[in-house]
């Protein structure tokens, strides 16, 4: 349980100076200039390395996934039998709390970090088990270099499945406004700051 | 479980429904099912299905995130002794103090069970539903394996470069099952062969073969050909507990420190048996004591391990040192390398490069006038061997885990005749007779295995393995702690002056007497 602890501490450290890293430039200006200039930069530090998801379909990561996008993104594996399942209920659960124009705004996204075990058909069994294999939610697996690339980037690397990350990252991708939620937020919470994300993309 | 529906007819309907519960959570009459895990809040049945932690033949598991979900198999339970805790033993079970375990979560003294175990709360029809499954449980047929057949995979390329040498196990595989099958089977079983392909994109090739044994009822696996993924190979056959028998690899360990490996038999000695044979076949030439042994090899995965059980091998049998020299893949240095080797004054080298490498460093050394034995894997060397300067007549040993001499007259015969109806070509002859073997080596041990198949009985029958002789290798034999078939090398010299192979050839056990 220590080990739990350290290890979550240790990784929202990692997080919040990633957090940091990421969201400074873009939220120096409105300018369009400015905005390609922080695409270009959030595009180089996310990556457009190719993830595959749950229909066997590569993804680039930055221009696929995230670009543009409001996105709750969550860490998982397949062979996971408490929290993911938990987890992926409590996110079907937030899914069907949204009216359908914010559901249509936000884009799903959950990650293995198991890609050796994972196949995408593997990832698509578990979200068709959870009611999630549906549009706006990427269940993706990739080359381990890859996905492990990825979730580094996230903060939310892992060499042990069995101790990975239960945190949620949510993001608006355009203000570059990301958050983390904590698992242990009821999910009318959590939909209450998916909803404050959305909003500030529509705020002029 | 996909593979569920072929054995569902044999469960009454009680027992499926009972079997619902078990992997899926939820009650056929659509009663609500909540679990509480820990005194937490309840959640629905279904993300807490008994299967999750028992798995789906109910024998659970020995370590699970720090808890051990049980055997709750019916004669596990209600026996006294196959069901017992670290720190806790009870009476056995009965229809009702099962029902209450499930419900309360106390053990039959009354006692409260593992925190870890969720306790269910079910209706009464639903928990008698669920306890009619547990009885059968056991005696529930594997999908793979049923009263006419026996499914059997395979994984190799099927599409990319190296499709044509897919093609060639696939069909020497199909082609020793189709003569068993026009023969009848083994105990009146056919053998069907499922194939993952893979080469059609840059995924992990592991992939492939855990989509076939979750898509397709593959009780056993033969000669899958799955480079780089050996450990992961082993790990899926453990979790599914099917036996794979000849993966299509040179890098299985030398046996001497497997544990982890239970269910993936290999044929032959790999790179590391080979290597350790080599270092021995050199001490027996020189005298080991004044000899420095260096081990050159390029910075690739598990090259290292070779080049650790070299070098321990080499500590065993004597030698004054080894030291190990790492070149970066395809940018061999042979001038410097020859140099630092000289100055430490290597007077073998294991050689773990490619030929043409090989070559190279054989012509700088022999411009220094540099001559120490060189030992290098066979499987590595081809034709140019023999470009390697005279001066090194003789002083050159290469390794094989099996030659053309070992093929039995009955074994060549036999692929000559299967050559000669399925129309084999020759291209890919090693690949091919890793197929072969590996198929024979199933069969034997299928047919030893008897009538009432179950994988643990097919183990059984592989660990069982004696002296078996395949036909083109040398003999193979398993047992309870042996995984790989034969693990004898032969050493072979090469007479640079004729430009051939020469004798004598060796056959050395490492770590045998010898």
């Amino acid at each position: 349980m220590y080990r739990q602890i350290r290890d979550l501490l240790a990784r929202s450290a990692a997080l919040a100076a990633i957090l940091c890293v990421a969201s400074a430039p873009v939220s120096a200006g409105n300018a369009p200039a400015d905005e390609a200039v922080a695409e270009a930069k959030a595009r180089d530090y996310f990556s457009n390395v190719e993830l595959i998801d749950q229909d066997g379909e590569p993804r680039s990561f930055y221009d696929d996934v995230l670009k543009d996008n409001v996105v709750v993104i969550s860490f998982i594996f397949t062979n996971c039998q408490s929290a993911c399942p938990l987890m992926t209920r409590n996110l079907t659960m937030i899914r069907d709390m949204l009216r359908e124009d914010e559901r249509k705004a936000i884009q799903f996204v959950s990650i293995s970090i198991d890609p050796l075990r994972d196949t995408p058909s593997a990832m698509k069994e578990f979200a068709q088990k959870h009611e999630a294999d549906t549009d706006g939610w990427l269940w993706l697996t990739g080359q381990p270099d890859d996905v492990n690339f990825i979730t580094k980037r996230l903060g939310s690397y892992t060499d042990d499945p069995e101790m990975h990350t239960t945190t949620l990252l949510a993001a608006n991708v355009r203000t570059a406004h990301w958050t983390k939620i904590e698992p242990n937020v009821p999910p009318n919470g959590i939909v209450a700051r998916l909803r404050l994300l959305v909003e500030e993309d529509a705020a002029p | 479980m996909p593979a569920a529906a072929p054995f569902a007819a044999d469960l009454n309907a009680a027992q499926e429904r009972g079997k619902y519960i078990y992997e899926e959570g939820r009650s056929r009459g659509r009663r609500v099912i909540m679990a509480k895990i820990q005194g937490g809040e309840p959640t629905p049945g279904h993300i807490l299905p008994c299967i999750n932690c028992h798995g789906a033949d109910g024998r659970g598991a020995e370590d699970y995130v720090g808890v051990a979900p049980l055997n709750v198999n019916w004669y596990a339970l209600a026996s006294g002794g196959s069901h017992q805790h670290a720190l806790r033993a009870h009476s056995p079970f009965d229809e009702l103090s099962l029902a209450r375990a499930i419900i309360l979560g106390k053990d039959p003294d009354g006692n409260d069970m593992d925190k870890a175990m969720p306790r269910y709360d079910m209706a009464q029809e639903d928990v008698e539903d669920l306890i009619a499954y547990l009885k059968v449980l056991d005696s529930q047929s594997d999908p793979a394996i049923s009263g006419s057949s026996i499914g059997l995979g395979t994984v190799v390329p099927t599409e990319g470069q190296h499709a044509h040498l897919g093609e060639a196990i696939r069909a020497t595989i199909q082609a020793v099952f189709d003569e068993v099958n026009a023969r009848g089977g083994i105990h009146g079983r056919v053998l069907n062969l499922f194939v993952g392909g893979w080469g059609a994109n840059d995924n992990p090739q592991i992939w492939t073969a855990r989509d076939l044994v979750n898509k397709d009822p593959v009780a056993a696996m033969v000669s899958p050909y799955i480079p780089n993924y050996d450990t992961e190979l082993e790990a899926l056959a453990n979790e599914k507990r099917m036996p794979v028998v000849g993966p299509y690899t040179v890098l299985q360990p030398d046996g001497t420190d497997d544990e982890d490996n239970e269910f993936t038999f290999y044929l032959l000695a790999g790179l590391e048996l080979q290597a350790e044979a080599l270092v021995q076949a050199a001490a027996a030439k020189t005298d080991a004591a004044d000899t420095r042994l260096a081990v050159v090899y390029p910075r690739v995965k598990f090259f290292d391990r070779l080049a650790a059980a070299a070098t321990r091998a080499a500590d065993k049998l004597g030698f004054a040192s080894a030291f190990e020299q790492v070149f970066e893949l395809n940018q061999f240095p042979a001038e410097s390398t020859v140099v630092e080797l000289r100055e430490n004054e290597a007077g073998a080298v294991l050689f773990l490069g490619s030929t043409a490498e090989l070559v190279q460093f054989a012509r700088a050394a022999d411009a220094a006038g540099y001559t120490p034995q060189l030992l290098a894997p066979g499987l590595l060397a081809e034709k140019n061997i023999f470009e390697v300067p005279e001066s090194f007549d003789r002083k050159v040993l290469l390794a094989y885990a099996s030659l053309p001499m070992d093929y039995s007259p009955e074994g060549a015969a036999d692929f000559e005749s299967l050559h000669e109806k399925y129309g084999f070509n020759y291209d890919f002859s090693i690949a091919q007779v890793n197929a072969y073997t590996a198929a024979k080596v199933l069969v034997a041990a299928l047919e030893r295995a008897g009538r009432e198949l179950t994988r643990d009985k097919l183990l059984g029958a592989l660990e069982e393995l004696e002296e078996f002789h395949p036909g083109l290798v040398p003999a193979v034999s398993y047992g309870e702690d042996r995984r790989i078939g034969s693990v004898g090398v032969h050493i072979v010299p090469v007479d640079l002056s004729e430009g051939r192979f020469t004798e004598p050839v060796r056959w050395i056990v490492p770590n045998s007497a010898d």
